[in-house]
Formats: C-alpha cells, sequence, structure tokens
C-alpha cells in the first residue's frame, strides 16, 4: 500500500471550489489595497467600523489556511491574489461592501434590539467574525455550507489563536446541504429563535442552486422566520441569449464542469427578484440593482478615484459591462 | 529570418529570444523615420483594439484580405488581455517591414511599459521566456509608434481622442513622442481620451485624458479641414459605434473580448469614393488545441 500522500485533499466538487475564488478574490483586493473600504469612499453612509480587524483576519485566515491547502491550490491562490486585474478588485470591492453596506441600514433600523445572522453558502466568509465584536445585539450568527467546506473552514480557524478567540457562542458553524430538507430544524438546534428578525446572505449561492430547490428554500425561509432580511448577490442574464451570459456559462463548463442552472431562466432583474416578491406576501419593502448601479449611486468621486489609483484601471467599458451583470437583491418583510 | 518568424507565429511554435530582438530593432529603425502623424491613402482597412488575441488577428486578415494588396491602418492596443501579445505584436511588425507603405501602426495607451506590467503583456513575456527582456525589447519599439494619422486628408485616426492641448494638428506633429507614454498632456489625451455626451471638456473616469463631447469634435475637425475622427479604445459590443452624427466612430477590433464579453468586433474600410462600409466579425477562439486554461475569463463566483 502507499503511504497516505501529504498534500491529498479531500475532492471538492466544482460548486464547492468556487469558495476558493471567492476568497482568491478577496485576499487579491485586500493586498492591493481595495478592501477594506475607507471613509472617504461613500458620501452619506459610514460602514468602515465593520472592518476594523479586516487584515488581520484574512491574514490570519491566509496564513492557517496554508498547511490545509494542496499543492496545487496554494499556488493558484498565490496567482489570483498577485495578478488579478483591476476590474476583479473592484467587482470584489463591490460585491463586499453592497451587502454590508445593505445590512449596516437594516441593522440602524433595528435600534438596538436583538437580530441573527445566517450566511447561506458562506464557504470560507468571515463575516461573522466583523459584525459579532460589533454588535452586541447580534445574538446568533450562523454559517451554512457543505460538510467539507466548513470542515476546511474550522481547521484553518482552529490553528489561529486569534481567528478562534472570535468564535464564541454566538457562532456556530452549520455544516449542511441545503438541497435536503429541514434546515429550520437544524437552524433551530443551533440556537435561532424564528421570532428574532433574522438576516439571510446569500452571496453568490443562489446561482447554484436547482430551480426547485431555490424556490423550497425561499419558502421555508417565509413561512419560519417572522421579520427579516435577505440579500442575494448573483449573475444576471438580460435576455435569453444574453451574449456575456452565454459566453459565460460556455467558458465556466469548458474550463471547470461549472453550470449555473436557473442564469437564463430568470433573465431580468424583475425575474430574479419576483422569486422572492411572489412568495413574500408580507413584504415590506425590496430592492434590486445591479452592482453598477451601486457603484454609480453609492460611490463618492473621491472614492471612485482612490479605487481607480490603486492599479491603472484602463477600461471603463468592461468594468460596466461586467458589474451590470452582477446584482444585489435586498428583500425586507 | 523574417520569414522564418513569420511561419513560427503560424504554426504557434516558440520565436527564439534572438529574432524577436532582431525584429524589434529593425522596426526600431523604420518607426524612427515615421512622423508622429502619418499621412495614409484610401482605400484602407482601419481595425481597433486587437489585444494579443492572434486567433481573431488572424481571421481579420483573413476577412479582409492580405497586407500584400490591402493597405491597413491599426489604431492600437496590440497587446495585454489576450494570451498571444507577443506574438500579435510581432506579427504586425512583420506586416510592417515587409510592406512599410501599406501598414500603419499607431500607439495606444496600453503600448506602455507601466500598463503592460498590469495587464498581461509582462507576464506573458516572463511566462515564455524566463525573463523580462523581450518585453524590454518591445517596449523600446513601442515609444517609437506613431501617434496619430489622417487618412485621405479626411479622417483623422488615433488611439483615445482629442487633446485640449492641440487645436490644431500641428501641435501633434510637434511632439517629442519617443519616450513612455506620459500620465498627462497631449501625447497622453490622445492615447486615453473618450467621447462622451458631455459639454466641454470632461474628468475622464479612467483618470488619464480626457472626455470631449461633439462640440469639441466639430471645433477640431473645422479647424483643421477633417470630415471625421476614427478612433478605438473603447470596447463595443456591437464592434463599432459612431456618434456626434457620424463624426466620429469609434472602431473595436477585438472580439469576444478577453475571450469573455461575447461582443463582436469589427474594421472600418474606407474606398477610394464613397462611404466607408464596416465589416463586422465573430471570435475564432482560441489555437485548436483550445486556449490556455490558466489565467484570464475570470468571473465572480
Ligand atoms: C461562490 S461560493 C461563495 C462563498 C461565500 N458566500 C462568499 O461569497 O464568499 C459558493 C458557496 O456556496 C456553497 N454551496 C453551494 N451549494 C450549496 C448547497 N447545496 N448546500 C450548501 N452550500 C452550498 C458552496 O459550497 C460554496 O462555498
Amino acid at each position: 500500500m502507499l503511504p497516505p500522500n501529504p498534500h491529498s485533499q479531500p475532492r471538492f466538487t466544482p460548486v464547492q471550489q468556487t469558495d476558493f475564488d471567492a476568497l482568491g478574490c478577496k485576499l487579491a483586493s485586500i493586498s492591493h489595497g481595495y478592501l477594506p473600504p475607507q471613509i472617504k469612499d461613500f458620501n452619506d453612509t459610514n460602514i468602515t467600523s465593520l472592518y476594523e480587524n479586516y487584515n488581520q483576519l484574512y491574514q490570519e485566515f491566509h496564513a492557517h489556511l496554508k498547511p490545509c491547502l494542496s499543492r496545487r491550490l496554494a499556488s493558484k491562490l498565490n496567482t489570483t491574489i498577485a495578478h488579478s486585474l483591476p476590474v476583479m478588485n473592484i467587482g470584489t470591492y463591490l460585491r463586499t461592501v453592497s451587502i454590508d453596506f445593505t445590512i449596516i441600514q437594516y441593522i440602524h433600523q433595528l435600534n438596538n434590539s436583538p437580530f441573527q445572522i445566517v450566511n447561506l453558502g458562506s464557504g470560507t466568509d468571515l463575516r461573522a467574525f466583523h459584525y459579532l465584536p460589533q454588535y452586541a445585539n447580534l445574538t446568533k450568527f450562523i454559517d451554512v455550507d457543505y460538510p467539507i467546506s466548513l470542515d476546511f473552514k474550522s481547521r484553518a480557524i482552529d490553528g489561529s489563536s486569534y481567528l478562534t478567540s472570535f468564535s464564541t457562542s454566538r457562532y456556530s458553524m452549520v455544516p449542511w446541504d441545503l438541497s435536503k430538507g429541514s434546515l429550520i430544524d437544524i437552524l433551530i438546534a443551533n440556537g435561532i429563535d424564528v421570532a428574532i428578525p433574522t438576516i439571510f446572505i446569500t452571496e453568490c449561492v443562489m446561482c447554484y442552486l436547482e430551480d426547485s430547490v431555490a424556490n423550497q428554500l425561499i419558502q421555508t425561509i417565509k413561512a419560519n422566520f417572522l421579520h427579516g432580511l435577505w440579500i442575494s448577490y448573483d449573475p444576471i442574464a438580460y435576455s435569453e441569449n444574453d451574449r456575456f451570459i452565454a459566453m459565460m456559462n460556455s467558458n465556466l463548463i469548458e474550463l471547470r464542469n461549472l453550470s449555473m442552472p436557473t442564469l437564463l431562466k430568470y433573465n431580468s432583474i424583475d425575474k430574479y427578484s419576483n422569486r422572492w416578491v411572489s412568495v413574500f406576501d408580507n413584504l415590506i419593502a425590496y430592492k434590486i440593482l445591479s452592482l453598477w448601479d451601486f457603484y454609480m449611486e453609492k460611490l463618492s468621486n473621491v472614492g471612485k478615484l482612490r479605487l481607480k489609483n490603486l492599479q491603472f484601471l484602463d477600461e471603463i467599458e468592461e468594468l460596466k459591462l461586467m458589474q451590470s451583470h452582477y446584482i444585489l437583491l435586498s428583500i425586507r418583510w | 529570418m523574417l520569414d522564418r518568424v513569420f511561419q513560427q507565429i503560424k504554426a504557434g511554435a516558440h520565436i527564439e529570444e534572438e529574432a524577436v530582438y532582431e525584429v524589434c530593432l529593425r522596426a526600431q529603425e523604420l518607426l524612427v523615420t515615421e512622423a508622429n502623424i502619418g499621412v495614409v491613402d484610401t482605400p484602407v482597412i482601419i481595425c481597433g483594439d486587437l489585444h494579443g488575441q492572434l486567433h481573431d488577428l488572424w481571421t481579420l486578415f483573413e476577412n479582409n484580405g492580405d497586407v500584400s494588396d490591402n493597405r491597413y491602418l491599426f489604431l492600437g492596443d496590440f497587446v495585454d488581455r489576450g494570451f498571444y501579445s507577443l506574438e500579435s505584436f510581432l506579427l504586425l511588425l512583420l506586416c510592417k517591414l515587409r510592406y512599410p507603405d501599406r501598414v500603419t501602426l499607431l500607439r495606444g495607451n496600453h503600448e506602455s511599459r507601466q500598463i503592460t506590467r498590469v495587464y498581461g503583456f509582462y507576464d506573458e513575456v516572463l511566462r515564455k521566456y524566463g525573463n523580462s527582456s523581450v518585453w524590454r525589447a518591445c517596449c523600446e519599439v513601442f515609444d517609437y509608434l506613431a501617434l496619430g494619422a489622417v487618412v485621405d486628408g479626411r479622417i483623422f485616426c488615433v488611439h483615445g481622442g482629442l487633446s485640449p492641448e492641440i487645436c490644431e494638428l500641428d501641435r501633434a506633429r510637434a511632439i517629442d513622442r519617443k519616450q513612455e507614454v506620459p500620465h498627462e498632456g497631449a501625447m497622453c489625451d490622445l492615447l486615453w481620451s473618450d467621447p462622451e455626451q458631455v459639454r466641454g471638456w470632461a474628468v475622464s473616469p479612467r483618470g488619464a485624458g480626457y472626455l470631449f463631447g461633439r462640440s469639441q469634435v466639430s471645433a477640431f475637425l473645422h479647424t483643421n479641414g477633417l470630415d471625421q475622427v476614427a478612433r478605438a479604445h473603447q470596447l463595443v459590443m456591437e464592434g463599432y459605434r459612431e456618434m456626434f452624427g457620424g463624426r466620429l466612430v469609434t472602431v473595436w477590433s477585438a472580439p469576444n473580448y478577453c475571450y469573455r464579453c461575447g461582443n463582436v468586433a469589427a474594421v472600418m474600410r474606407v474606398p477610394e469614393a464613397g462611404e466607408a462600409e464596416y465589416r463586422v466579425f465573430e471570435s475564432a477562439g482560441g489555437p485548436a488545441g483550445g486556449l490556455p486554461v490558466r489565467g484570464g475569463r475570470d468571473y465572480f463566483l
């Protein structure tokens, strides 16, 4: 028998591997100085307090991730970090800050009353660790992802005393396949109270779910939680034969056997948001905007200039094309 | 020697360092004799950004005819982003060396040391040669590329656009162009500016060059006795776009830009007499064996 290979890695499916892309992009944005955001990036809303320990969190995480990575993954991650282009770095910045921006606005309206956050398909995202120290009234933060993904994440966290210090009783990882039933039971078993306002995040997750699974998820959450906010970030097509999305689909299949089952079905922002709007009959408000709109409307001129000058951003058209094809939906009920 | 390099590019074979230096040196000797603003006759085929998409450049030549019996004007941005910047640039230099009067090469904002370090050409050379000397040799050539051209005394061709410092074209003729693209000033503007529905000169969202509107174009054309500005620099999904009642046109010749954008490309064919014609084409993809898997074609996942 062969001795176990020290670099053997549990096999991640193509969907699970996308978490390494998300992480790589984030680390690249940090190393080039896009993230964390600065006060001057926005005209009116200050989200910087959320990012106080941002660099250190991700540096620690990256450092303690290394022993858990296969050589191939480690080198892929390093390439992403070193060679990430401005369009990608700005896009990652927009994705990250637009979600936090929306969450903070919601939290402000809660007037210090208790709330909870559930990050569905969290992957290695460390949002829990910047929100928990900031908000004493954040009674529970739960990360949900496949067992293999959260196992990987917790191994890196466990290796760092700095990171484990954030992992208090208010934080839980729930290894779970979202396509299986009874998510609610396991959330409750992990300390979630369905009567407390709850923020659900699906950051580039809905796009990987089968249509029926995604719809079931929306219905389950609507049926069980009295109040909440759902934030969903995803790519979007604007017609059945959207050329950018068609190319994206064929590239992703060719390069990594990855498919996004509902992308061409919900091929407008109305069709996308209607998946929620038609289910939530107790809707208070909803908003959907492209990340390009977010860039144009929410960033200050000084902020835009800061982002552009970090590397040489040469193409606004490409940035616009790409960011128009990603949207952020927020549903409040 | 030139023939051999041509065959190597065609076959997708490695090109020896020495051969690259030789091509670059000869190109430099030729380009140094050219004016900042060239004079080009019709008929001519005007081509926009190429960005290292060598296989699409071959398609462009196939669709529009051989350099041996056609006149071509390239508006710059030969390198970066695509996987074959070096081969694309060398191919154009070979064409230029073989048919100096049939080929005009203008400098784009990507023909610069600073930009190529961020956008891929530098990394490509490092990958292919293990050192950056070839990149350095190409950058030397960049410094000698012309800044603009006037086709048939009517059409001003430039990579980016106009500059508030250039009312009369003679001002552009007087620039000392043999240098790295500066961060501001007339030379920078020619390579970086964009047309937009603005009044007056506006700050460019790119952080270099200016945005200029219809009245700037009218004034410039009037002052210099010209009819039209033809430029590249901006991705247009349809391959070309006319603005300001046709007084300015953007031509984009990199189909499915970055193997990701899904756009078509176009060239502008200007005949001796009569209207210009745009010929649209789609991407050829990559080499027969497929594109390199690593790098590029990134998405937010
Ligand atoms: C692109 S990553 C995004 C990670 C994180 N939300 C972020 O944006 O940084 C998608 C994540 O969704 C998870 N995911 C996809 N389908 C899932 C399912 N059926 N059950 C649990 N997790 C799932 C993947 O494992 C992966 O970690």
